[in-house]
């Protein structure tokens, strides 16, 4: 690992038939920091956190976490080596409780298997506990102890990309991939939002951020990595990036974002 | 090398068979993403409503206009009345309940075919029903050392006709254009003013119309009809539609053809006994190894 | 309230469950022998939906060629007891351990397959094995006629024989059956099968092995088909291949789905309904299944979770209370 970077990727490409949605695509990711990755729509970002989970396998190039090359491993291989993500479009157990939900976290930790289950034996009941209170602890600290025991689909929106959240977190991850989590959210869940992916590095987590909301882009962010057409096209920190005129370019190319990279 | 052509003439007839059920399967899989269980029983239905026409109406039309008058009456009545019972399943057991889920569609699918296999045994009873001679062409040609019969001719060219056709009419006409962009993507399709209706009464009427004639054609070919057939021809024709590509249309075309030559080798060759055992296998394998069909793309799921 | 708490105890579920083991425990001693039997296939119809009742309530694998299992548990018990002398109550978990076994074989190549091609896989899976009987390859399988003269099982020397032990045998290995597959629910294991059955790529993205857990479904739910089989052969003493149709995958395919997926005591009514239509409607026998075609439409157009589906919010309630 060089000098404090826990995660990059090394020109991968990923190709949907003729589309290469993700172009030779670099991106280094420092311990403990909040990394944003941004670009128009359709500029390849949510492949890219496919491609590092395993869920896509890239065409060319690799994917080195703590040294270690993830390639050819599959998506639950990935998490249990400390890599969890958020969906852009939440994508929750939606006939389980909230509380299920994240304990879909502590599974990748738990050991016991199906006799020990049948019987019941300690080691299994203690490890249940543990899975359990895991989930909790995630549960009340973004504040949604009181749907607990609520089926995850009827909960509001904004509280199911908090309950993504809090299922990702309750996998103890070190890396932490979240996709658009403030998309779709009010104004004052939003800032709720914002507050509690701020506090995360300090807590021990690195996240790599996909983000449209330019504030909260700006705010949060210890550096930006710009994509277009799957390319990396500027990297910097906030100041830079908001001046940098290939960015500008970027955005007004596709008209409608310039409104909220302005705003 | 005699065997051999005459096996690959049977292939095709039984093929042909195939084929024309697959359709049905497909058109209603590619629109709705259900597996219509209760096709192979609307086949079967129609092989019993051509016998019946052909029974009542030997004396009415057949003394006036001949075996060529009766015939395009059985196959007419049959077909009508088996789209009939197709869009009427279809309102009653599908449409209601096709929002709520895939699963419970499927359930209520697998209902109907219970059902209507039930409906045809307590109608026209448990056993076997002969078609008379006086219903099927029996002419023969000789070439060479084999023989070509007329039935199988006939079967084979309006097989050619209406698979032509309705690929035209899916492929080339707007009305088709919007039965393809349904079954791309309905919600898009709903967008852009596509009445969803209309093409679902489209499949659920064309789909068993389709299988009325292969059910009469059966009737005819093998002389006997029994109300086990549906799932025997179901379970086959949609073994068909899975090896060219499910809601494809050349592709449920090319898939009963092949599959009924394979059987039809198979049968000839290894072992009769056997032969569906190797058609099954022959399934399996694909999906193993070609899930999308020969004809069918493969796309990477979106997440 | 703490005494409200407790009526609500008594007056709920411990309370149906305790007339509804009351009754099965007593049916026997004043039922005649014919509905004694049909309490037997009750019971043995509750023990092959439990079995798919993991595979497709749990995981939600379509599997419609569950006949299959059960066929290769009754011929492995008939054959190894009628050639070889086996006794037939120690060939129940070997029944298991075959059917299992070939479930894992030809599973693993076609686990991956999503939905309805999963779905036409077990469907030729299973008219592949009633073809293989039917063929009667080797000699083994004694062809269309099957295989008669299978053993009555004896438990510690005494034979189980009328139809009354039958009924104990099967409902005693359902009871077995649903408490530890209860147990496995409430486990890291259950979880992750509603979690694939919920959202596979999310489920997989959490750290679920998809493919391990779904082998596993498919092998536990195939070997308690396996048990069913075995029990099946040394009650009729015959095994033979329209035993395992096609209907047959299709009727406990429906028993999951009427019961509700994924839940334990649904699976047990669905099979009590399953088996009882036909008796109820024994007076107009013809038209039977014909209504049970227009019932499993109505059932799912009325009650799409199914009759009796699984309460999670409630269970994790209950669990609380218990702290
Ligand atoms: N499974 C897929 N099949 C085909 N094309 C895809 C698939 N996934 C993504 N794409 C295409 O790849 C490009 C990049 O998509 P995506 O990574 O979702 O962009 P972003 O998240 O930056 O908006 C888009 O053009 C999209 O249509
Ligand atoms: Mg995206």
């Amino acid at each position: 690992m060089r000098d404090g970077i826990i995660l990059e990727t090394q020109g991968i490409t990923k190709r949907f038939r003729g589309l290469v949605a993700v172009d030779r695509f670099d991106i280094a990711i420092r311990e403990r920091t909040i990394h944003s990755l941004i670009g128009p729509n359709g500029a390849g970002k949510t492949t890219v956190f496919n491609v590092i989970t395993g869920i896509y396998q890239p065409e060319e190039g690799k994917v080195l976490f703590q040294g270690r090359v993830l390639n050819g491993l599959k998506p639950h291989e990935i998490l249990a080596l400390g890599i969890a993500r958020t969906f852009q479009n939440p994508r929750l157990f939606r006939n389980m409780t909230c509380l299920e939900n994240a304990m879909a976290g502590g599974h990748a930790h738990g050991r016991a298997g199906f006799w020990s289950s049948v019987l019941g034996l300690p080691h299994q009941r203690r490890e249940e506990r543990a899975i359990r209170e895991g989930a909790e602890e995630w549960l009340r600290r973004l504040n949604l102890w009181h749907f607990r025991h609520e089926l995850a689909r009827n909960i509001p929106y904004g509280c199911q990309k908090l309950l993504e959240l809090a299922r990702a977190l309750a996998a103890q991850p070190k890396v932490l991939l979240l996709d658009e989590p403030t998309c779709g959210l009010n104004e004052s869940e939003k800032e709720t939002m914002m507050a509690f992916i701020g506090d995360l590095p300090k807590q021990g987590f690195t996240v790599l951020l996909v983000e449209h909301n330019m504030n909260v882009v700006m705010g949060l962010s210890d550096l930006i990595t710009v994509m277009n057409y799957g390319k990396k096209i500027a990297e910097g920190t906030p100041a830079e990036i908001y001046n940098d005129p290939v960015v500008i370019e970027a955005y007004l190319g596709r008209g409608e974002e310039r409104a909220v990279a302005g705003g | 090398m005699l065997t051999f052509v005459q096996q690959l003439l049977n292939g095709l007839t039984i093929g042909s068979f195939y084929a024309f059920v697959a359709l049905g399967y497909s058109l209603v899989y590619a629109i709705l993403k259900l597996i219509n269980f209760a096709h192979g029983d609307l086949f079967g239905l129609g092989a019993y409503l051509g016998y019946t026409v052909f029974v009542y109406a030997a004396g009415v039309i057949g003394s006036r206009f001949g075996l060529w008058g009766l015939l395009p009456a059985g196959f007419v009545a049959a077909a009508l009345g088996t789209a009939g019972a197709g869009l009427l399943i279809e309102r009653v057991a599908y449409r209601p309940i096709y929002p709520i889920g895939r699963l419970p569609a499927v359930v209520s699918a697998l209902g109907m075919a219970i059902f209507l296999s039930n409906f045809i045994m307590a109608v026209w009873g448990p056993r076997y029903l002969a078609y008379q001679e006086a219903f099927i062409p029996t002419g023969f040609w000789q070439i060479g050392g084999f023989r070509i019969r007329v039935l199988q001719v006939l079967i084979l060219v309006s097989s050619l006709v209406l698979l032509f056709v309705l690929y035209y009419v899916v492929e080339k006409t707007t009305f088709g254009a919007a039965v393809r962009a349904v079954a791309l993507d309905r919600e898009t399709a709903a967008l852009m003013g596509i009445d969803f209706l209309k093409v679902i009464r489209f499949a659920f009427s064309v789909g068993p119309a389709l299988g009325a004639i292969a059910g009469v054609f059966v009737g005819m070919y093998y002389r006997q009809i029994n109300f086990t057939m549906g799932w025997v021809y179901g379970l086959k024709a949609f073994t068909a539609t899975i090896l060219g590509g499910i809601g494809n249309i050349p592709g449920a075309m090319v898939g009963g053809i092949l599959l009924g030559i394979l059987e039809a080798l198979a049968a000839g060759y290894i072992s009769a006994a056997w032969k569906d055992v190797f058609v099954f296998a022959a399934l399996m394998l694909m999906l193993v190894f070609r899930p999308t069909g020969l004809l069918g793309e493969k796309v990477a799921e979106k997440v | 309230m703490r005494w409200l708490k407790r009526w609500d105890w008594l007056s709920g579920r411990p309370l149906l469950f305790g007339a509804i083991l009351g009754f099965l425990l007593s049916f026997p001693f004043w039922g005649s022998r014919y509905w004694v039997d049909v309490g037997f296939y009750v019971g043995l119809y509750a023990l092959l939906g439990l079995g798919l009742n993991v595979i497709l309530g749990e995981v939600g694998l379509f599997n419609l060629g569950h006949a299959a299992f059960w066929a290769i548990g009754a011929y492995t018990t008939a054959i190894l007891n009628v050639r070889f002398g086996v006794p037939t109550l120690a060939l129940l978990p070997i029944s298991a351990l075959v059917a299992a076994g070939c479930a894992w074989l030809v599973s693993s190549p076609i686990i991956h397959l999503r939905g309805d091609y999963l779905c036409i896989v077990t469907i030729a899976l299973g008219e592949i094995v009633r073809l293989v009987l039917i063929n009667n390859p080797g000699g083994f399988t004694g062809g269309p006629n099957g295989i008669v003269g299978i053993a009555r099982p004896s438990l510690l020397g005494h034979p189980i024989r009328t139809s009354t032990d039958f009924y104990f045998l099967v409902w005693a290995v359902v009871a077995l059956c649903a408490l530890a597959l209860r147990q496995v629910q409430r486990s890291r294991i259950g979880r992750a099968w509603n979690y694939i059955r919920e959202d596979e790529i999310a489920a997989e993205a959490m750290g679920v092995d998809v493919r391990a857990l779904k082998l596993l479904a498919f092998v536990l739910g195939a070997a308690l088909a396996g048990i069913a089989g075995n029990i099946f052969a040394a009650k009729m003493r015959m095994v033979s291949p329209d035993s395992f149709t096609f209907m047959e995958s299709c009727l406990i395919f429906c028993i999951v789905l009427l019961g509700g997926m994924g839940s334990i005591p649904g699976t047990i009514l669905g099979a009590a309904l399953v088996v009882l239509f036909p008796e109820v409607f024994r007076p107009v026998a013809q038209y039977r299944l014909l209504f049970f075609g227009l019932a499993l439409a109505a059932t799912m157009y009325f009650r799409p979770g199914g009759l009796w589906p699984r309460r999670r919010a409630l269970a994790a309630f209950a669990k609380e209370g218990e702290r």
